[in-house]
This record gives C-alpha cells, sequence and structure tokens, in this order.
C-alpha cells in the first residue's frame, strides 16, 4: 500500500534529509544520555530532535511517524522535567524506536506502508510515561509542550481588541510591501486563534503559515517560523500576507484549515499607521513578540515557511551530485596528465632553442599552470570530502550493544571526528571498520571480571581515533584487552599449513601477529578463540588495500591490540613511483613503496629455489616484474639491479626492475571489462607523454609469493 | 538482427584486414586513427595487443587479425584504429586499413555461408555482394561477446 503524504517530492526530499539529521543526533544523544550524568541541555537536544520530527511528519503527513514521536516525546518530556529516570532500558526503547523511525522513514523513500506494528512500542512508552504516575497527573494539567508561558485564556475579544498591527516591520519588509502592492497585490492582516492541543499548537501553526505561503507571500508573522521551530507558540497566529487574492476567498482558505477557532482577515493600511506596540496581545509571551524585526531578512524574501526553515542551514552551502564532483574530478586529472606533458614539451623547447625569449615564456606560463592545476585539484579534493563523523556517528551505538550483548563493560572512545576523507573512502571503509570493533568488543576486551582478576580496570577501552598525517588519513583502532599471542597464531599457521615450523620459528612476533589477515587463518574458528580475533580479517585487508590504503596490527599479550589503517586521501589520483621494466613504466602506488635499492647481482641468493637478498640481516624475497609480466625467465645480463622494496601488512617484497623513472602524481584509470582482470595489474594511467602505463597491484604480487 | 537489415539501406564504414574486405555499420563507429603506441597489457588473450589513450581515455586494442586467426597484420603507413563503442565501452581495432563508407542496400546481403575461411560465421551479420567486391559485414557484438566468456574462463 502506497502512503498517502501531502507533500511535493521536493518537499519530501529536505524532509528525509532533515530526518536523517535527526535521527544522528537521536543515536549519538542516547548513547551519551545513559552515560553522562543528567544533562540538561542534552536533554533539551533530544527533546527537540524529536519533536521537531513529530512536528515535520505531521506536516507531510505520516501520521505513523508523528504517532510515534508524539509517544516518545511524553516520556522524554519527563526526562527532561527529571520527573522520571534514564535507565539502561529505557535507552534500550529509545534505540527501538529509533530503529523503528528508519523503517517509518523507509516508507517515504519506498512510497510503500511497511509491515511494521507500532502498537507494542507505543505501548512500551506510555508505561515508561506513567511510570511516575503521579506526576502525570500533575502534568496534564500544564501542558508538557516547552514550558513555554501558553496563553491562558484567550477569547475572541483580544482577538478584536488587537486589530491594530501588533507587528513592527523593519523598514526592509514595509518597502516589500509597497513593492508588492504597486504589483497589485493586497496586504493583509489575518490573525487566526487555533482550538488545538498544546502539543500540536506548534505544528498547527507551522502548516497554517506553509498554507499562506501558498497563496501569497508572508511578510512577516508572529511567531515566525523559526520561532514556530523552537516551539515558541502559542494558539494565535498572526501575520502580514501579500497575495493577489480577493479577501473572500483568504477567509475561505482560512476555513477550510482545520483546529481553527476564529480568526480575522482585514486590509493593511499604510505601514507609519502601526503603532508599534510590542505588548499588543497579552497572551503571547514577551520573548516572543521582540523577536520578529531581528529575523526580518529571513520573513521577507521566504515566500513560504520550509525555505525560512531551511534558509539558516543552507546559506552558505550548495548541494551538488556527487556525479557532477566526479566529472570534475576526472578532468582535473586530465589537467594533470597535461601538466606532466607541458613541462616535458617546455624540456624539449629549452634544450632545442636554449633559453630565447619564446621558450622563457612558455616555462613562466607552465609554471603558473601547474600552480592553478595543483591548487584546483586540492580544491576538488576538498569538495569531495567528508568528515569521518558521518561514518562514526554509528558506532557508539554499535559498541554499546555489543558489549552488552557480550556483557561486558566498555568506555568506548572517539578522536578526530572532524577528519575528512574522500566520500568514496568513506563509503568503502565503513564495513572494515566495523568488523574491527565488533572483533575488538567480542575478542579483544575481556569480561569485567577477567578483568580486574589482572588488575585491569572493569571497563575495558576501546579507542577510535582519526587523524592527518602527512598525505594520509591514519585511523587507529585501540583495544585494551588480551591482546594477541604470536605463539598461538604460530601454531595454528602451522596446523593449517600456512607457514613451514621452520618459517613460524623465523616470524618476528610482528610478522606472526601478521598471519591473522591470511585467508586460511582467519576463518578457522579455533584460532578466533586463542587470538581473539574472529572471522575475515582477509576481508578486512583485501577491501582497504583495494582503495590503496594499507593495515598494520600492533599486539602485546595482556596489554591490548591496536590496528592502524592508512588511507590516501583520495581514491583517483594518487603518487606513484614510475619504474622501467624492459620498453614499458610501470607505475607502484607510492603508499607501498619502503625504499628502493640497488644491488649488485652477485648478492642474490637462493631460499627454497626462490631469489632472496639479505636486507640489514633479514632476507626479503625478490619478485622480477620482468617474469610475473613476460611471462620470459631470461637470465637478466645486467650486473646491477634496482630493487623496489614494498610493504603491505608487514609483508616485504622486493620488485626486480631495470631503472627507475621518476615519481609522479597519477589518475588510475580502468583497463575496462573487455580486458579484464589482469593478474598483478590494478590498472592504467596516463603519462606525460601521452603513452599508457599499468599500475602495479603490489598486494596481488605479495600474494603470490605467500602462495 | 539480419533480417532487420535485409530490408534498409544502411551505411557501413568498409575496411581491409589482409585480403579481405570487412564491413561495419556506421553507427557503431566513433573515430578512426592513425596507429597509436599501444602499451602491451601482460596475461590477456593473444588477440588484445594492449591499451592506448584516446584523448585521456585507456581503452583497449583488438587486433583482428589475430582474433580470425589472418594472415599478415602488419604494422603499416596504412593501418588504422577503428574506434567503436560496444555496450557504453570504448573499443580500438586494429585494421590494415579504412577504406571508405558505403551504402549497401539491404537486398545485396546475404546471409553469412561457411565457405567463409577462418572466421566464425556467427561473428557475421552477413555478406554483402557490391558490383566489383565483397564486403565481409561483422557483427561487433557478438565479435566482442565472445572475448568475454572466453575472458572470464581464463581468469577465474
Amino acid at each position: 500500500m502506497s502512503l498517502h503524504l501531502d507533500a511535493s517530492p521536493e518537499e519530501l526530499k529536505i524532509f528525509l534529509e532533515e530526518a536523517e539529521e535527526h535521527f544522528q543526533t537521536l543515536e549519538e544523544d542516547l548513547v551519551r544520555m545513559e552515560k553522562e550524568e543528567f544533562n540538561e541541555d542534552l536533554m533539551q537536544e533530544i527533546f527537540r530532535a524529536s519533536h521537531t520530527l513529530k512536528g515535520s511528519s505531521a506536516t507531510i503527513g505520516h501520521n505513523r511517524m508523528a504517532q510515534l514521536t508524539h509517544a516518545m516525546e511524553n516520556v522524554l518530556d519527563k526526562l527532561r522535567k527529571r520527573q522520571i529516570e534514564v535507565t539502561s532500558h529505557l535507552v534500550d526503547i529509545f534505540f527501538e524506536c529509533l530503529d523503528c523511525l528508519r523503517v517509518l522513514r523507509d516508507e517515504i523513500i519506498n512510497d510503500e506502508e511497511s509491515d511494521l506494528n507500532l502498537q507494542d512500542i507505543i505501548a512500551k512508552l506510555s508505561l515508561e510515561a506513567e511510570s511516575d504516575a503521579a506526576s502525570v497527573q500533575k502534568e496534564a494539567e500544564t501542558p508538557p509542550v516547552t514550558g513555554k508561558a501558553v496563553p491562558e485564556q484567550n477569547d475572541g475579544s483580544e482577538l478584536e481588541r488587537s486589530a491594530g498591527s501588533s507587528l513592527e516591520l523593519s523598514w526592509e519588509e514595509k518597502d516589500a510591501v509597497q513593492h508588492g502592492a504597486e504589483e497589485g497585490a493586497i496586504p493583509y492582516w489575518v490573525r487566526i486563534k487555533f482550538n488545538v492541543e498544546p502539543e500540536m499548537a506548534a505544528v498547527r501553526t507551522f502548516v497554517t503559515l506553509m498554507a499562506f505561503g501558498e497563496i501569497g507571500d508572508v511578510i512577516i508573522s508572529k511567531p515566525t517560523a523559526e520561532e514556530i521551530e523552537q516551539e515558541k507558540v502559542s494558539d494565535c497566529l498572526e501575520m502580514l500576507i501579500l497575495s493577489r487574492a480577493e479577501e473572500e476567498s483568504i477567509k475561505k482558505l482560512i476555513q477550510e484549515l482545520p483546529d481553527i477557532e476564529k480568526f480575522d482577515v482585514s486590509n493593511y493600511s499604510a505601514p507609519e499607521s502601526s503603532s508599534g506596540q510590542p505588548d499588543n496581545i497579552e497572551a503571547a509571551p514577551k520573548e516572543v513578540v521582540a523577536e520578529p524585526v531581528t529575523k526580518g531578512e529571513n520573513s521577507e524574501k521566504a515566500g513560504n515557511g520550509a525555505k525560512i526553515l531551511s534558509a539558516k542551514k543552507t546559506n552558505r552551502t550548495v548541494r551538488v551530485d556527487v556525479e557532477l564532483l566526479d566529472g570534475l574530478m576526472n578532468l582535473v586529472g586530465e589537467l594533470v596528465i597535461d601538466r606532466t606533458r607541458l613541462f616535458q614539451i617546455l624540456n624539449m623547447m629549452e634544450t632545442e632553442h636554449e633559453m630565447d625569449d619564446m621558450s622563457q615564456d612558455l616555462g613562466r606560463t607552465s609554471v603558473h599552470i601547474a600552480r592553478v592545476t595543483t591548487q584546483l585539484q586540492e580544491h576538488i579534493m576538498k569538495a569531495r570530502m567528508l568528515p569521518v563523523e558521518n561514518l562514526f556517528n554509528k558506532f557508539p551505538r554499535m559498541v554499546r550493544d555489543l558489549s552488552q550483548k557480550a556483557g561486558k563493560e566498555v568506555d568506548f572512545i572517539m578522536t578526530g571526528q572532524e577528519t575528512e576523507l574522500d566520500r568514496s573512502i568513506i563509503e568503502e571503509i565503513g564495513d572494515p571498520l566495523i568488523h574491527l570493533l565488533r572483533n575488538a568488543v567480542d575478542h579483544g576486551l575481556e569480561l569485567p571480571e577477567e578483568r580486574e582478576a589482572v588488575g585491569k580496570n572493569r571497563i575495558g577501552q576501546l579507542k577510535l581515533q582519526a587523524a592527518h598525517e602527512e598525505n594520509h588519513i591514519i585511523i587507529t583502532i585501540k583495544d585494551d584487552g588480551k591482546g594477541i599471542d604470536p605463539e598461538a597464531v604460530r601454531q595454528s599457521g602451522i596446523k593449517k599449513g600456512l607457514v613451514s615450523e621452520e618459517q613460524a620459528r623465523r616470524l618476528t612476533d610482528k610478522e606472526a601477529i601478521s598471519l591473522i589477515f591470511m585467508s586460511g587463518l582467519s576463518t578457522v574458528k579455533k584460532v578466533t578463540d586463542v587470538s581473539g580475533r574472529g572471522v575475515g580479517m582477509d576481508v578486512v585487508r583485501n577491501n582497504i588495500e583495494k582503495i590503496n590504503g594499507a593495515i598494520e596490527i600492533n599486539s602485546i599479550v595482556g596489554k591490548g591490540t591496536e590496528f592502524k589503517i592508512k588511507l590516501p586521501l583520495t581514491l583517483a589520483i594518487i603518487r606513484a613511483l614510475l619504474v622501467s621494466i624492459g620498453e614499458a613504466v610501470y607505475a607502484i602506488p607510492l603508499s607501498t613503496v619502503t625504499e628502493t635499492i640497488r644491488i649488485q647481482k652477485k648478492q642474490i641468493e637462493y631460499v627454497n629455489n626462490h631469489e632472496v637478498i639479505v636486507v640489514r640481516g633479514k632476507a626479503l624475497p625478490l619478485i622480477r616484474l620482468k617474469t610475473v609480466f613476460d611471462g620470459s625467465i631470461s637470465e637478466d645480463e645486467r650486473e646491477k639491479l634496482f630493487i623496489v622494496v614494498v610493504n603491505l601488512a608487514g609483508q616485504q617484497v622486493g620488485l626486480v626492475v631495470d631503472s627507475l623513472v621518476g615519481e609522479q602524481e597519477i589518475v588510475i584509470k580502468s583497463l575496462g571489462k573487455y580486458v579484464g582482470d589482469v593478474q598483478g595489474i590494478s590498472g592504467a594511467t596516463i603519462l606525460g607523454d601521452g603513452n599508457v602505463a599499468l599500475i602495479v597491484d603490489v598486494s596481488n604480487l605479495i600474494k603470490k609469493v605467500a602462495s | 538482427m539480419a533480417e532487420e537489415l535485409m530490408t534498409g539501406d544502411n551505411q557501413y564504414v568498409v575496411f581491409r584486414l589482409g585480403r579481405e574486405v570487412y564491413g561495419l555499420e556506421i553507427s557503431t563507429v566513433l573515430e578512426i586513427i592513425t596507429m597509436q603506441t599501444i602499451t602491451e597489457v601482460p596475461g590477456t588473450e593473444d588477440y588484445i595487443e594492449g591499451v592506448i589513450n584516446l584523448r585521456g581515455l585507456v581503452i583497449p586494442v583488438f587486433n583482428l587479425h589475430k582474433k580470425f586467426n589472418l594472415l599478415g597484420g602488419e604494422i603499416t603507413r596504412l593501418t588504422r584504429i577503428v574506434v567503436v563503442e560496444v555496450e557504453g565501452s570504448n573499443i580500438g581495432m586494429q585494421v590494415d586499413g579504412v577504406s571508405e563508407v558505403v551504402r549497401i542496400p539491404g537486398e545485396v546481403i546475404e546471409p553469412p555461408s561457411k565457405i567463409m575461411n577462418g572466421i566464425d560465421e556467427e561473428y557475421l551479420l552477413g555478406i554483402a555482394k557490391l558490383e566489383d567486391s565483397l564486403v565481409i559485414l561483422l557483427d561487433l557484438a557478438k565479435v566482442l561477446r565472445k572475448d568475454d566468456t572466453s575472458m572470464l574462463d581464463n581468469f577465474s
């Protein structure tokens, strides 16, 4: 069954975006509410989020959502007034509400009513709300809207009495009225008194204001749209509108609106006649009256209430389609390539014509273009960035739920939420992070009793940290749990046949622990128990390496485990080391390169028929890229070899290349589906001379060595 | 699809591969460029010569000689790359020379016969008998689609 909502697609879009914001606020704040001492600001924030949701869902006609938020609000109001206490059970209920709200939100997206039954949850809520029966009685008398004064007995006579204007107009507004009048619109004073429950007053006022937005321009209103949003409402609405409609049709419009007790429409005459008495409607609270003028610039422009509401948030930003950003990024990629090309041409010019005027001119221009291109690239990269906050926000609740289920006490600390990452990376990194966090809670941290037994604080610490480091983002997940025993990993590695006993013995502890990233090992249940790490660490690593990131693990038995994830700032452009193999140039992502070394051919030794060299006392397996890519096993005749040492997840391999070409920013291009996946190649890029270079897939090569 | 072609006139880009003359429907052809430096991609099918840079796009180049098991295929001054668009991807096809664009009436196109040596008949739309020559009309989608599956076999 489809929903019958009373809103345009535009309005729905705004609603959905705002709803998501409120959901996130609720999610974060509920976790805080449970953890922290009573905090009035926090309570207000939660209340406001829920209340705004109620108002806006009622406005678009999503009754079920309004119903649920209304029930939530009743409980929240009690909490806010400290009539009931925060309990973990109560927070659970609220989280359940949040899940329901998301389902209800999805109903809008799918335009289909879900089979979600709200009876249960609403019943739970009202049970909570009535847990303090005595105060409920009392509460019923003083409506729980906002604690702001609500008019006691506002009858028609007062409506008449304020027949003048109670609103003072700023000169801009007067100007607008005059302007409108010149164009044939008639200014009307409209005064409306509602007959509505106080809880719904704000919603009703808002809907009414919106309705007027459709037949004319609302020049000024009391309360203003902003005040309505903040709940500063009474049961009266007064406004000055400019409309081409007849007085009669305005009256008719009002009559069609629900919950209206009385109204009055009159022609508005010259602005000068405005008496300017701020307290004409005595029923309205004072603070409301004082405000309309200062909000003048908002109400002046806004044709309807929705615009007024969003104006504040969007004043300095523009929503842009991600595709447009992708397109821009591609274009900048082209420029980056041409920039390199330009310098090559310049070099040729300078050698051929020495330093004549023309090549000097070209030189200056090239330098400028290079600088502008770099800046353009930086700006567009920034435009694609989002704070990791968007991703991190859902974690506190996840950790809370997990730790409750596992019977553990966890102090979850997040830092660096403001760190920015390319949005495509944020999309990719979510799952690996969830996995690592879950592992930390499930297996890393011990039960409170176990912790106390070894002299640790019974509350385990779990830290999630994001930070900017040079050209990378480092995300760290650190727990102070039991850590991973390298000996246990060695043993199970041997048992699973991943390493020989001999190999296992030679592994450093760090290398041994890194074995958990290997696919055979991490999926074995037994190892999970011993090492304390769950299923699918290889998947975690693969996902991270897919986006040119790297993951590293440090663990000390008894002290805890730390995962360090190194991520590039962007996916599209990376720094790479260009190397040549025969005629061909290949690009190796610089993020994987540790060092380059030059060796004599005779330094190569053989272990198990594999070529290795000894670097600083450690054997480094070699891969000849020529052999991998040509298939030829031709003995290299050169006496001197270049080795590019690459490192991924603690594993080091030396790539043998013919020569080093240089370091450069490259734009990653896909080889396309007709070429398909190629062993050892992750993509292609275009060099300054216009030729195509292939990008070496380091993780793929390392895996090859490992197997 | 062959039936449809029988009825109307269609324009074809006509090119040479060895001694034979082939035609591709003009709507599939994006452009014809001179030979480029081709970067070999290791570990791919024999008939994929490699990739080239087409104004910032990296596109694969197919060698139809190897694909159809034809003789010759040396690169000469006349060698061209015909860039086609198939299912949203751009692909280059290395040919021995592009001669012209001709309009071929549907009635002169005959279904492919088995006499054609080398080329699998399923790659063909038909054979057009023109006054002085025979033009083999290729069904591009099929030429490339077959690769797709064999590629998957190779890499899985």
